[in-house]
């Protein structure tokens, strides 16, 4: 059984690793599609713990996104060190962040962003928070739009451009690298480096949830004054809920930037913050694999979808627009699996009620024991 | 000062075009506590329908006629979608995780928005000036007719929805399920169609007129849709009550005023044989002897 286990994880392994090649095979382009699913990926775990494991519906997410793009976009390219001869004294070769640097950097500054949000919203419940934090993700965009003057720091909505690739001393992703023979393109490199984040964020979100820290946030999800009563310091939890949320998409952003080579306000705009809850509540709340899945499904979707409605705007003769038979889809996919599926794509196992199958029968009570009355059926 | 009018003036339309649109939010928001991404969508919709029908019947009929004409038809339009939207998106995740129903409405949103493209094409419509734009002289600041017409219908449908919310039977069925739908329910407010019509209600309040395209506003107006209160009917609590004091009550209460009278075995009124099918409707079965029938409170005699 163990060996089974094994057998089927190394066989994913080397799926994951072959997927690109085989992509790379039929064009960049549908590499490229998978960089930007894994990058979603990346942002709807990070959302999937302020959503689904804290209970705090975020509307404003994508602003932390944006805190790590713009970060990294100052930091790597030749913006600032052209606005500013102060910085071009200091640096006279440009300012080059090397990943090392820009990953931790991007998940404190965000995670601060997290916490910064978080402070003032504690009182906050339901939709009200959902509203400020709309409200924050605004503030954030609108910032960086009109923030080239009177002093030019994001450059407004124009956006930072000529950002590097990550890069380590040598090393470089913006080159395409020969291993034993097979031409690794740039997509390819960064698929690799994103996988690499997604499997860590992965094993971090797991850990958390079988945590002490997961736990009590959970117990803040299903009732946060009986979760105070137990003794768990509701404030500190929240605030670290959106500063560990705020943190993946700090990171995710950096890679966003990196792997665009360009950053402009437009790309953080409300709809993006909404596509990412969509992702976390179609997939499954709470529940990593569903998150990952709904992720995949709907940051896939458009982009595949773009390779159908050819074909199907064929078939009404041209009446149709291709992109507008592509939101069509996407608008009745939504609303198609969410009356299926009311609990998501993948739902974690129902709260309070044994796995299937694999739990053995109770045991007898003996008599006059407590029964728990309030665990009966409803 | 002539400009501080004027601003005040300006501001007073502006705003009142929010004010509907945020009146139709927050009915729904009130009762089913749903961020209901698809409200702009429906106003969308109702401003196009509204220039489908003025450049239709453009000429058939006097201007300020037509105007009416295109209102009522957004006002039928919009309150058909949102209904509609309502029991397809909406209701059947009335028992969902919270969040679900917000999915689905972001779906309804884009939904829409694609539709309108298929139907009204991604272009600009020019909206013709339907009303009199000879400006009005107050104290220095100019208004149009339009102006005052948006002032006058928020001004109307603010003044008709508190008298609904605050007045009427209805209203108080609204209020009561938005503070608790189960309660309500209990209470015979069939909480289905009173949200339901709370949705209706706000698209309906959030006609967007595209005239007055001269001076830059949007027109908007709309109607107050004066609903019936329809309650469940409570199963005869006059025949319950006489009955609990009986040999025969039952526990809970609860039965149709038929199913009173047939244990009772009385023949029933013409207006309560519904089903025909149903023969005991017609004709009471024969009774068990009245001894057998009263049998003891923990065992009950023979059931009728």
């Amino acid at each position: 059984m163990m060996k089974n286990k094994l057998v089927v994880f190394l066989l994913c392994g080397l799926a994951l690793l072959v997927t690109p090649l085989i992509a790379q095979y039929f064009g960049n382009a549908w590499v490229r599609i998978i960089d930007s699913a894994l990058l979603y990926v990346l942002l709807a775990l990070g959302l999937n713990i302020v959503v689904g494991y804290a209970g705090l519906l975020d509307l404003g997410y994508i602003a932390f996104y944006a805190v790590g793009a713009y970060m990294f976009g100052l930091l790597s390219s030749p913006h600032l060190t052209e606005t500013f001869p102060a910085i071009k004294a200091m640096f006279p070769n440009g300012l080059h962040t090397p990943i090392i640097v820009a990953i931790p950097l991007a998940a404190g500054l965000a995670g601060l962003a997290g916490v910064l949000l978080g402070a003032p919203t504690l009182k906050l419940r339901g939709d009200y928070l959902a509203i400020v934090t709309l409200g924050f993700g605004e503030i954030i965009r609108v910032f960086i739009n009109n923030l080239d003057a009177p002093v030019n720091i994001t450059n407004g909505p124009k956006g930072l451009s000529q950002i590097d690739p990550m890069h380590l001393g040598p090393l470089t992703m913006g080159r395409p690298v020969d291993v034993f023979g097979f031409t690794l393109p740039p997509v390819t490199l960064y698929y690799y480096l994103f996988l690499l984040l997604v499997l860590g964020s992965v094993v971090l979100s797991y850990r958390l949830e079988r945590s002490r820290i997961g736990r009590a946030w959970m117990a803040i999800r299903e009732d946060e004054i009986a979760a105070k009563a137990m003794g768990i310091n509701t404030r500190n939890m929240k605030l670290l809920a959106f500063g560990m949320g705020a943190t993946f998409g700090g990171v995710s952003g950096t890679m966003f930037a990196a792997f665009q080579n360009f950053v402009s306000p437009e790309s953080f705009a409300l709809n993006e913050s909404v596509m990412v809850v969509a992702m976390v509540v179609l997939g499954g709340l709470g529940h990593i694999p569903g998150v990952i899945l709904g992720a995949l499904l709907l940051a896939s979707l458009p982009e595949v979808l773009r390779y159908v409605a050819g074909d199907l705007q064929a078939m009404t003769e041209g009446r149709l627009d291709a992109a507008i038979l592509r939101q069509l889809l996407i608008a009745l996919a939504m609303i198609a699996i969410m009356l299926a599926r009311p609990r998501g794509l993948w739902p974690s196992p129902e709260h309070g009620k044994a796995a299937p199958a694999a739990a053995p029968p109770p045991a007898p009570l003996p008599a006059g024991s407590i029964v728990d009355v309030t665990r009966s059926a409803p | 000062m002539d400009t501080f009018i004027q601003q005040i003036i300006n501001g007073l339309v502006l705003g009142s075009v929010y004010a509907l649109v945020a009146l139709g939010y927050t009915m729904v928001y009130g009762i089913i506590n749903l961020i209901n991404f698809a409200h702009g969508e429906v106003l969308m919709v109702g401003a196009l329908t509204s220039w489908t029908v003025v450049t239709e019947l453009r000429g058939t009929m006097p201007d300020w006629l037509l105007m009416i004409v295109s209102l009522l038809a957004a006002i039928v339009v919009c309150a058909a979608l949102n209904f509609t939207i309502e029991k397809v998106a909406y209701r059947p995740l009335r028992n969902a995780p919270r969040l679900a129903p917000l999915i689905t409405a972001m779906g309804m949103s884009l939904l829409l928005q694609t539709l309108a493209m298929i139907v009204w094409k991604p272009n600009y419509k020019p909206y013709p000036i339907l009303l009199p734009s000879e400006p009005f002289n107050i104290a220095g600041a100019v208004i149009n007719t339009t102006q005052i017409l948006i002032l006058v219908v928020t001004a109307l449908t603010l003044g008709g929805l508190m008298y609904l919310v605050n007045k009427t039977k209805l209203g108080r069925a609204m209020r009561a399920t938005a503070e608790n739908p189960r309660v309500a329910g209990l209470m015979g407010v069939k909480h289905h169609r009173r949200r339901a019509r709370g949705a209706g209600r706000r698209d309906v309040r959030g006609q967007l007129r595209l005239g007055a395209a001269h001076h830059g506003l949007p027109a908007r107006a709309q109607g107050v849709h004066r609903g019936r209160v329809r309650w469940h009917r409570q199963p005869a609590r006059r025949h319950a009550r006489r009955r609990d004091a009986g040999p025969h009550r039952i526990a809970g209460g609860g039965l149709h005023r038929r199913a009173h009278r047939r244990r009772a075995g009385q023949p029933l009124p013409g207006h309560l044989r519904l089903h025909r099918a149903d023969p005991r409707a017609h004709a009471a079965p024969a009774r068990p002897a009245r001894r057998a029938r009263r049998g003891s409170r923990l065992t009950p005699g023979a059931s009728p």
